[in-house]
């Protein structure tokens, strides 16, 4: 986070000892609430911005809606929290740069080979020596050679044809030319392997979640280097190839890391003053109503995890435990009295114990998940 | 309350008639004693509150339209002391005015106090011609009622707090050393009049919402998910905003420090002074920021 120079703090300071008529309760908490016309929000914020005291009205008036309803504090688990999905996403791009490399390093080297450059296309092999690659890379080239697995001639014709598709991509593209660096066989057998050593460096979290999730159908447009994977599979099976193994993960891992990086949004509930009930799946943003019954206005709720308990007008009390898909009426009854009285209050800290507080001061108490009722 | 605005209904026109008879029925007023007519009253002096007198008719029914007759009826009605709107507002609210309050306070029994005391407010203890005087009268349902008491509480909180600062007893201060505090000493550096109004003007290039943020991080110490909450962002919105921000702000003060003949390096090098070893008359500043036109809101003749 940039640091604002001194002076500036010290002159902004300066700005927020405005005097001057304050917005009265009823503007501030309208603004609050988001309730205000365009001009007078502006006039509200324009206000806010330079006095210090309703900065600090504004702050203590914004409702901490975690800290409102407790149930609900405990079913949004903090691994959903922000900083854990941006971490999560920056591991996922490590993972995704790894898994790439080491998917393409063995395949490239698996190529490389003078003499199948040689067989493949003579003359583009003679154009790109004469681009000048560095005497290390060369080197670099060779021990690949001479380390490959492979037999430098090509005899699977799977393979063959990849190499074609692969070289063929690499004239058609005037950056790929240019980056090759390796003359001979390793512009047919790298241009895949630069491609995706370079490509997931570049790869946003946004970038490799897409990507994840559009893998099988996606990825001969976003990433070459894998569609080529892709396509090659089977052919690396049958030869036995020690970057195969490697490459049949890769679909996998990408697959859980889509599923680390989109988390289910945990519901969050809320009361409006009206008494009706609302779910947020997109942590507050915004809120949709939820039909629970009828005519009832609630005033109580409790929520953890997929159980909810809303409590409200003459003793209606109704229970979700599918996050509020589907509802049913439960009835407080205790010495063959039934609840009428308003309740006021809901905790259910587990799924079996339950407390209701009612508007004439009773508390109504279960221990079996709304079997029965105590009446204190 | 001024009087320019409030007019009876019939002057207005027979559309806002037959949308005051609406709000009415929607408000439920009648169930707690609360007539059409005294309905109507209360509408027009909201009206006149906030609408300047030449806003359209549009604008008046919009206004109306917006505004939470359900929990404005009941607020007068308990302000006019109606036992059964006491009843409903103290189950509706009673626990909700104290969670707020606890919320507020950051501490149990600060926040009972707290409470009590708006409770005593709202319910009217003093007495003017023999009526009782309860603070619900003055909300007007711009916004929910409970975010109404919410605010109401901040206030109050804010006001208790400043009331406490200036009635620190002698033993107080003398445990934080201030009778014994040192003397202010001189200035040890002069503040160049070129870093002080170049960054009044890129200050002033900030729209209010920037500003807003910018004091509640830098001033207010405001974390960035509080900004965000408050301003119904997402947190990640707000820490972009804020680099940002404070990027730009430091450009655009070296930019104007260059158009007052400063080279690039002592621009940077007067943006890292500390401006605790500076000596701003900010006295005198601050007494010409004041002369700054005082809040209203209606003059901008906005439909509020």
């Amino acid at each position: 986070m940039a640091d604002l120079p001194k002076i500036a703090v010290q002159r902004l300071h300066g700005k927020g000892l405005a005097t001057g008529t304050h917005p009265d309760a009823n503007l501030i908490s309208a603004f609050v609430e988001n309730a205000l016309s365009g001009d007078s929000h502006a006039q509200v914020l324009q206000h806010v911005a330079q006095c210090d005291d309703c900065r600090e009205i504004v702050f203590l008036s914004t409702p901490d809606q975690v800290a409102t309803l407790p149930g609900t504090a405990a079913a949004s688990s903090n691994w959903l929290a922000w900083p854990v999905l941006r971490w999560g996403a920056a591991v996922a791009a490590v993972v995704v740069v790894v898994t790439a490399v080491t998917l393409h390093r063995p395949l490239g080297r698996r190529f490389v080979s003078s003499s199948s450059i040689q067989q493949t296309d003579a003359p583009i092999a003679n154009e790109r020596a004469a681009s000048a690659p560095a005497p290390e890379e060369k080197r670099e080239t060779a021990a690949a050679a001479r380390i490959s697995p492979v037999p430098p001639v090509v005899t699977n014709g799977a393979t063959a044809k990849v190499n074609d598709q692969g070289f063929k991509r690499q004239a058609a593209s005037p950056m790929l030319g240019q980056e090759s660096p390796a003359p001979g066989a390793k512009i047919a057998a790298e241009p895949s392997g630069e491609l995706a050593r370079a490509q997931p460096v570049d790869l946003t979290a946004e970038q490799a979640r897409v990507q994840a999730e559009k893998l099988p159908a996606e990825t001969s447009q976003r990433v070459p280097a894998r569609a080529k994977d892709a396509a090659a599979e089977p052919a690396a099976d049958t030869g036995g190839g020690i970057g195969s193994g490697v490459r049949s993960s890769a679909p996998a891992a990408s697959r859980s890391n889509a599923a680390m990086l989109m988390p289910t949004a945990a519901p969050r509930w809320t009361l409006t003053s009206e008494g009706t009930l609302q779910r947020s799946l997109d942590y507050g943003r915004t809120w949709q109503t939820i039909p629970v019954a009828g005519q009832a206005a609630f005033r109580a709720l409790a929520a953890s995890g997929r159980d909810i308990w809303v409590g409200g007008s003459k003793g209606a009390l109704y229970h979700s435990t599918d996050a509020g898909e589907n509802w049913l009426q439960v009835q407080p009854v205790t010495a063959g009295q039934p609840l009428t009285d308003d309740i006021i209050g809901v905790e259910f800290p587990d799924a079996l114990d339950g407390k209701l507080t009612t508007s004439a001061k009773d508390t109504w108490t279960t221990s079996d998940g709304g079997q029965t009722w105590n009446r204190q | 309350m001024p009087d320019r605005g409030i007019q009876p209904v019939a002057e207005r026109s027979a559309e806002l008639a037959t949308l005051l008879d609406e709000l009415y029925q929607k408000s439920r007023g009648a169930e707690f004693g609360l007539t059409v007519e005294a309905f109507e009253q209360i509408v027009q002096e909201v009206i006149a509150k906030y609408l300047p007198a030449n806003v359209p008719r549009a604008g008046i029914h919009d206004f109306c339209a917006s505004l939470r007759v359900e929990e404005l009826a009941l607020a007068r009605a308990c302000a006019a002391g109606h036992d059964r709107a006491w009843e409903f507002f103290l189950t509706r609210y009673r626990e909700k005015l104290y969670n707020i309050a606890g919320y507020i306070a950051k501490e149990s029994s600060a926040g009972r106090e707290l409470a009590d005391s708006i409770y005593a407010d709202l319910y009217g203890t003093t007495t003017r011609e023999g009526k009782r005087n309860s603070k619900l009268a003055s909300y007007t349902g711009r916004g929910s009622l409970e975010g109404w008491l919410r605010t109401v509480m901040a206030q109050e909180f804010v006001n208790r707090y400043r009331r406490q600062r200036r009635t620190v007893s002698l033993d107080e201060e003398s445990e934080e050393g201030a009778q014994f505090a040192a003397a202010d000493r001189e200035p040890a550096i002069a503040v160049d009049p070129r870093v002080e109004s170049a960054t009044d003007e890129a200050l002033a290039e900030l729209s209010s919402e920037d500003k807003f943020v910018l004091a509640s991080y830098f001033l207010d110490s405001r974390t960035l998910a509080e900004i965000a909450r408050s301003l119904r962002v997402h947190e990640s919105t707000i820490s972009r905003k804020v680099d940002k921000l404070a990027k730009s702000l430091r450009k655009r003060i070296l930019t104007g420090l260059a158009r007052r003949g400063m080279s690039r390096r002592q621009a940077e090098e007067a943006l890292q002074v500390d401006v605790r070893d500076l000596r701003v008359n900010l006295r005198s500043r601050l007494v010409q920021e004041s002369a700054s036109p005082a809040f209203s809101e209606k003059k901008a003749g906005g439909s509020g």
